[in-house]
């Protein structure tokens, strides 16, 4: 077998994401222990939107279910570390295995519903999963939910489990970014743009929308993991249609066309949603008017519009230039 | 043995219910081909419009519930002129997601106007009658009866009038539509208004028999997107017989399995998805 | 029903058919295509050629009859599977990946036919920018590599589109009618492409054409299709003779 001569075309973006992730680490010292959580909770929304836009984004596959994996994620690890009585390095692998076992199941199933219908059966499935965990109390606390997580020692106050959160999500973006980057990537994306011809290129699309889907239940089994260590919490609302509709808002915000427009999404949906709730008892009508604006007006998103933008400016030089 | 039909009934009126609310899903979708998730929340305004009329401002039941239902008329052409109409021939996302802002901005105006308590209207007929010797509530049996005659109409209007021969021809092939003259757009107006206006039917019959809170919004509309699914998007016929089952087994796993009882919904609601994702009698095409 | 397996053939329909709400679209089509030459099949509008192809291309399911491939029965497959076993396709109605350069549709295809669509990391093959430098080079697409697909010129596209069919390497090319939309100074392109593709690789072409002069000039062997059944078949001298192609030209013509 040949060896591959290998040519790495990965960019700038690990480096930004180092280079941020490095800057939270160190100023977080310096934070109040509130703020902290909210730092927190917004990085881990970081990787929840990056997962779900490899389906949206990348594949062209819109997912309303993806709470039921963030949701698994966090009651593993509160049933895990206190109706189960686990070790913690146990409840943190079943936190990603579970998440991952149920994504290759649920994708099985609902990758064979086509185009919206499959929005539809993963929106069912949230519902379903929302609707088992209010009803088994005896094992997750049912409609309260489960507070309380038994966290070793070094992850105990909201600044190490800060620290931790910002250090697993970069290297899961990375990861997925390099995912992104990949010929498996790529595959994905000539699958949003043109599924027929893709099949027609010998390639099995149930197959890799499949693995897709697995990879994006994964990681964002990681972020509800994070979410039950950070927020010490789960609920039955992580698991319902309304917690899988806000990674896509994320998306759409910061724009589903690019890897980075989530990130940027999920930091601007999660703060701006903080400050308007410090605000407004009232956020709830801001929000939906403002997602409404960017639906109707701009559906691209900041990606988006930076895009446009660029291309402008390319086009005015380009005519500038002629004689 | 009465436990056994006092459950059938109840589990029939509340298939009266979801039928109205799934039937005008299901007429939306088929069609305009659009996903309004704030169907759900033109349910809990119709609830609530008539909270408004009856309880506050003390007009009859009988004739708030024909006002409060022409509210939620206006109120969905509005959406329809002011949000949907954008929308239309984008991607699917961005439907599901403008209909999500407005479900958060109609719950926060809910919220703003009428607060948290739950509020309740008085039942207008709150004894029972005795049938074959079971006392079934009166109220539900009336639930009931709207809903018939409501399916009858829709059944009526949708295969013997203009405006029904209109829809059908929109769900098909618009192009054709607007090109014989006819405005898509005035239709879709209307199509909206009259799907939302189901909707908003569902809500008002639904409020004197149960309370009048912030939450009705999101538990209806699960149940109206199976009704509609399964059915098949586009059949008001699929709409009534799957909203039947589901009402008929709901009360009857009440009794007999009460752990399947939340959940049966939505396992119904994947199964056929996965199986026959144009439901039992929607057509495969598009 | 076994399909005696014979040297030389590359692809072989016997009694195709498929019926749409009681319309036999393909009537019982037997087609033997010889490996290494350009094999024709034309037929007026109607005649059922593309429905003929999207069946051989597992597009759509036939309902009678079988299809083999190199002695392979790939009847009733899928698409994606007929394509891995050696068939590829052209489509008649352009059909690319509009937002990707010419450059990212040839690797995605290049990658495809190697089966590294699988490779999870940001590695890029040696052997693939040579690939798709061959690719390019052959349907004379190389100065426009950096270019968006959707803003090609629709002669440029009708190239890409057969140069996606091409990176994968197949045993048989399949061309639904590959100048559609094209100038006639334009199709020219094409021909020599076929001519240049059979000459220079042992690939085989099957195509349809509407542009019956084009075919003349390319085809070793030519099929007539006329309401979903074979009319004749022969070399294009037989054909350029033929009365009764004639006719069912002539007479469609004439409408």
């Amino acid at each position: 077998m040949k060896l591959d001569k290998r040519t790495l075309d990965l960019g700038l973006l690990p480096v930004i994401l180092v280079a941020v992730g490095v800057v939270l680490v160190l100023i977080t010292p310096l934070v109040k222990a509130n703020v902290v959580l909210t730092l927190q909770l917004g990085t881990l929304y970081v990787l929840f939107a990056v997962a779900t836009n490899l389906l949206l984004g990348q594949t062209g596959l819109l997912s309303f279910g993806q709470a039921v994996f963030f949701g698994v994620g966090a009651y593993t690890v509160t049933i895990g570390s206190t109706v189960a009585g686990w070790p913690f390095w146990l409840t943190v692998i079943a936190a990603i295995a579970i998440p991952g076992i149920l994504s290759a199941l649920i994708g099985a199933l609902s990758l064979r519903a086509r185009k919206f219908y499959f929005g539809l059966i993963t929106l069912a499935f949230s519902q379903l999963f929302f609707t088992l965990s209010r009803q088994f109390y005896d094992l997750t606390g049912g409609d309260t939910g489960m507070f309380g997580v038994d966290l070793p020692k070094w992850l105990v106050r909201p600044a190490d489990s800060f620290r931790l959160t910002v250090v697993v999500v970069i290297v899961c973006v990375i990861a997925l970014w390099f995912v992104t980057r990949s010929p498996f990537g790529q595959t994905l994306r000539a699958i949003k743009e043109n599924r027929q011809r893709a099949q027609a290129l010998g390639i099995d699309v149930y197959r890799h929308e499949w693995i897709a889907f697995v990879i994006a239940g994964s990681f964002t089994g990681v972020a509800g993991l994070l979410f039950a260590i950070g927020q010490q919490a789960a609920y039955p609302t992580l698991l319902d249609w309304q917690t899988s509709g806000i990674p896509l808002f994320m998306a759409l915000i910061g724009g589903m066309n690019s890897f980075w427009g989530p990130i940027v999404g999920a930091v601007v949906f999660h703060f701006g949603r903080q400050g308007l709730v410090t605000y407004t008892s009232h956020w709830q009508l801001f929000f939906g008017l403002l997602i409404l604006v960017v639906v109707l007006f701009a559906p691209n998103g900041i990606a988006g519009a930076v895009e446009s933008i660029r291309r402008r400016i390319a086009k005015r030089r380009f005519l500038k230039e002629k004689p | 043995m009465t436990a056994v039909a006092t459950s059938l009934f109840t589990g029939i009126s509340t298939a009266a219910l979801l039928f109205l609310v799934g039937s005008g899903m299901t007429l939306i979708f088929g069609a305009m081909r659009v996903i309004n998730v704030a169907h759900g929340s033109l349910y809990m305004l119709g609830a609530y419009l008539l909270y408004e009329l009856s309880s506050t401002l003390g007009v009859p039941v009988g004739v708030a519930i024909p006002l409060a239902v022409g509210g939620v008329f206006i109120v969905s052409v509005v959406i329809e002129r002011g949000v949907m109409r954008f929308t239309y021939g984008k991607e699917h996302l961005i439907q599901l997601l403008a209909t999500y802002a407005l479900v958060l901005v109609i719950a926060d105006l809910a919220l703003i106007i009428w607060g948290t308590t739950s509020r309740s209207v008085q039942n207008p007929l709150p004894g029972s009658l005795d049938v074959l010797g079971v006392p079934l509530p009166a109220y539900r049996m009336v639930v009931i009866a709207v809903a018939v005659v409501v399916g009858l109409a829709l059944w009526l209007v949708l295969t013997r009038t203009r405006l029904g021969w209109m829809i059908r021809g929109s769900s098909e092939n618009p192009a054709t539509l607007e090109a014989m003259g006819y405005s898509v757009s005035k239709l879709n107006m209307v199509i909206f208004g009259i799907g939302g206006a189901l909707a908003g039917l569902g809500g008002a019959i639904y409020a004197p028999m149960g309370s009048v809170a912030p939450g009705i919004d999101n538990a209806i509309l699960i149940d109206a997107f199976v009704v509609a699914v399964v059915g098949g998007l586009g059949s008001i016929y699929g709409a009534a017989i799957v909203a039947l089952l589901i009402g008929v087994l709901q009360g009857v796993t009440l009794l007999v399995l009460p752990e399947l009882h939340s959940s049966l919904v939505f396992i119904i609601m994947i199964v056929t998805l996965a199986i026959r994702p144009w439901g039992l009698f929607g057509r495969p095409e598009r | 029903m076994s399909v005696v397996e014979e040297p030389g053939i590359a692809l072989a329909a016997r009694g195709v058919s498929i019926s749409f709400n009681g319309f036999r679209a393909v009537d019982e089509v037997d087609l033997t295509v010889r490996q290494g030459g350009v094999h024709a099949v034309i037929g007026p509008n109607g005649a059922g050629k593309s429905t003929l192809f999207n069946l051989i291309t597992g597009e759509l399911r036939a309902t009678g009859g079988t299809v083999t491939l190199c002695g392979t029965d790939i009847t009733g497959r899928n698409p994606a599977r007929i394509a891995r076993l050696g068939l590829s396709r052209a489509f008649q109605i352009t059909n690319i990946f509009p937002n990707f350069t010419v450059q990212e549709s040839l690797e995605l295809a290049v990658n495809a036919a190697k089966r590294h669509t699988l490779r999870f990391l940001p590695f890029r093959a040696a052997d693939v920018p040579d690939e798709v430098d061959r690719v390019l080079e052959i349907v004379g697409l190389t100065p426009h590599r950096g270019r968006l697909a959707k803003e090609l010129s629709h002669g440029d596209q009708r190239a890409l589109e057969v140069a996606l069919a091409l990176a994968l390497r197949p045993e048989v090319l399949l061309l639904d009618e590959p100048t559609a939309g094209m100038a006639p100074s334009e199709t020219g392109r094409i021909t020599d492409l076929i001519r240049d593709l059979v000459d220079k690789t042992d690939v085989t072409v099957l195509f349809c054409e509407h542009d019956v002069p084009m075919v003349f000039g390319v085809s070793d062997y030519i099929t007539v299709m006329h309401q979903g059944k074979v009319l004749v078949e022969g070399t294009p001298e037989q054909i350029r003779g033929n009365e009764e192609v004639r006719e069912v030209y002539l007479g469609v013509d004439e409408e």
